[in-house]
């Protein structure tokens, strides 16, 4: 994260912070309904979106394509909306869409450099946890790192792959086979 | 066309050179092809000859195609000239479309793109690669090497008047042909991947 687009996710918890009762429910009237929140992020209201996150959303919504919060703000560009999801928790960096895709393949896809480089963070926890000043904040990293191992091994195969049952172990290679290694 | 190559690959729009990798692919289709025909080999030659024999192609190389260099290649131990891959090439593009035998696969817009050259017609020139539909909404255009259509990408800027508000890009691109001054594109969102059908009068360039 860059310091200009930290800046404004400072002053956007501000703004939040100094909304009156009136204009938080204004807010928050738009998001009524959860799925309401992806035409939000289309629409760029950043405002609406940080009440309804403040609010309480589940991490793993998604519309009718399975795409999240994440796949909507990495395909539109919408960098201030997608620093404060990584931030907030919402990141979901593992949620593959109806086309297998994850949160960073969408922003690759759509040429969101800025986005990408966040969510490589976020998605390759193993490589970026000793960094120091990235695009995303070491806190972050450790926060969905955690999370990730109190949830287990993730299921982590496209939906096309379903189906396949991996095996746990290799079988043991046969006499004849390791004979044929060997030479 | 060079001297020693007497089938025209530019007018008859096929590769115009044949490695081993392109060889072993157009081997595999033709062998599929072959077994998809259900007929002996002596006949399924003939056919293939037969198939192409309207195109300027030499009678002698037909006659080859219908003889034992086919039998040999099936089988996989003739290494002809180029003539007869090409010969083979023209067989599979007249029968099934045009058929790309490079290792890469072809991508979707590339899929989109030759779909359109060949059901409306190749593009016509474009002299312009980049324009404003409106203030909001820029169309680029780029045609890919030796390709009958365009690579078309359309992409719009949006930005409410909510405080905070973040600029949204939406981002479409696909195939388009250039006909009588219009670009008709099928496109698809980045997004959500939803298709859309656009047709645009183009202005000239300088204007």
């Amino acid at each position: 994260m860059n310091d200009d687009i930290r800046q404004r996710l400072e002053a956007l918890k501000q703004h939040i912070a100094d909304l009156s009762r009136e204009d938080r429910e204004r807010q928050l009237a738009k998001s009524k309904d959860p799925q309401a929140v992806f035409a939000l992020i289309r629409k760029g209201d950043t405002v609406a979106v940080a009440c309804a996150i403040e609010r309480g959303m589940p991490k793993d919504l998604a519309d009718q394509n399975g795409m999240t919060m994440m796949h909507h703000a990495a395909a539109h560009d919408t960098k201030t909306i997608a620093a404060l999801l990584i931030e907030e928790g919402h990141g979901a960096p593992l949620s593959r869409d109806r086309f297998g895709r994850l949160p960073l393949d969408v922003a690759r896809e759509a040429g969101s450099t800025d986005i990408a480089n966040q969510l490589e963070r976020i998605t390759y926890l193993g490589v970026f946890r000793d960094e120091i000043d990235g695009p995303v904040l070491g806190q972050t990293i450790r926060a969905y790192e955690k999370e990730r191992t109190l949830a287990g091994p993730v299921d982590s195969r496209p939906p096309y792959a379903r189906e396949i049952e991996f095996r746990g172990h290799l079988p043991r290679l046969r006499q004849m086979d390791r004979d044929d290694r060997s030479r | 066309m060079s001297e020693t190559q007497t089938v025209d690959h530019a007018a008859l729009g096929i590769a115009s050179h044949y490695g081993p990798a392109e060889c072993q692919r157009i081997r595999r289709l033709m062998l599929e092809d072959w077994q998809k025909i259900g007929v002996k080999l002596p006949t399924y030659m003939k056919l293939v000859a037969r198939f192409i024999e309207a195109e300027p192609i030499p009678e002698s190389w037909l006659a080859r195609l219908s003889h034992q260099t086919m039998d040999k290649m099936l089988k996989g131990t003739s290494t002809p000239r180029y003539e007869f891959w090409a010969c083979l090439h023209l067989y599979l593009t007249k029968k099934y479309g045009p058929m790309p035998i490079a290792d890469t696969p072809p991508d979707d817009i590339e899929v989109i793109g030759q779909a359109l050259a060949r059901f409306g017609g190749p593009s016509e020139d474009v002299s312009i690669s980049e324009t404003e539909i409106d203030t909001a909404t820029k169309l680029s255009i780029t045609v890919p090497d030796k390709a009958p259509y365009y690579r078309v990408e359309l992409v719009r800027h949006y930005r409410s008047d909510e405080p905070f508000a973040d600029t949204v890009t939406i981002h479409a691109e696909g195939a388009g042909i250039f006909d009588a001054g219009k670009m008709s594109a099928v496109l698809r969102s980045t997004a959500d991947r939803t298709v859309e059908c656009i047709t645009i009068a183009l202005p000239e360039a300088g204007q």
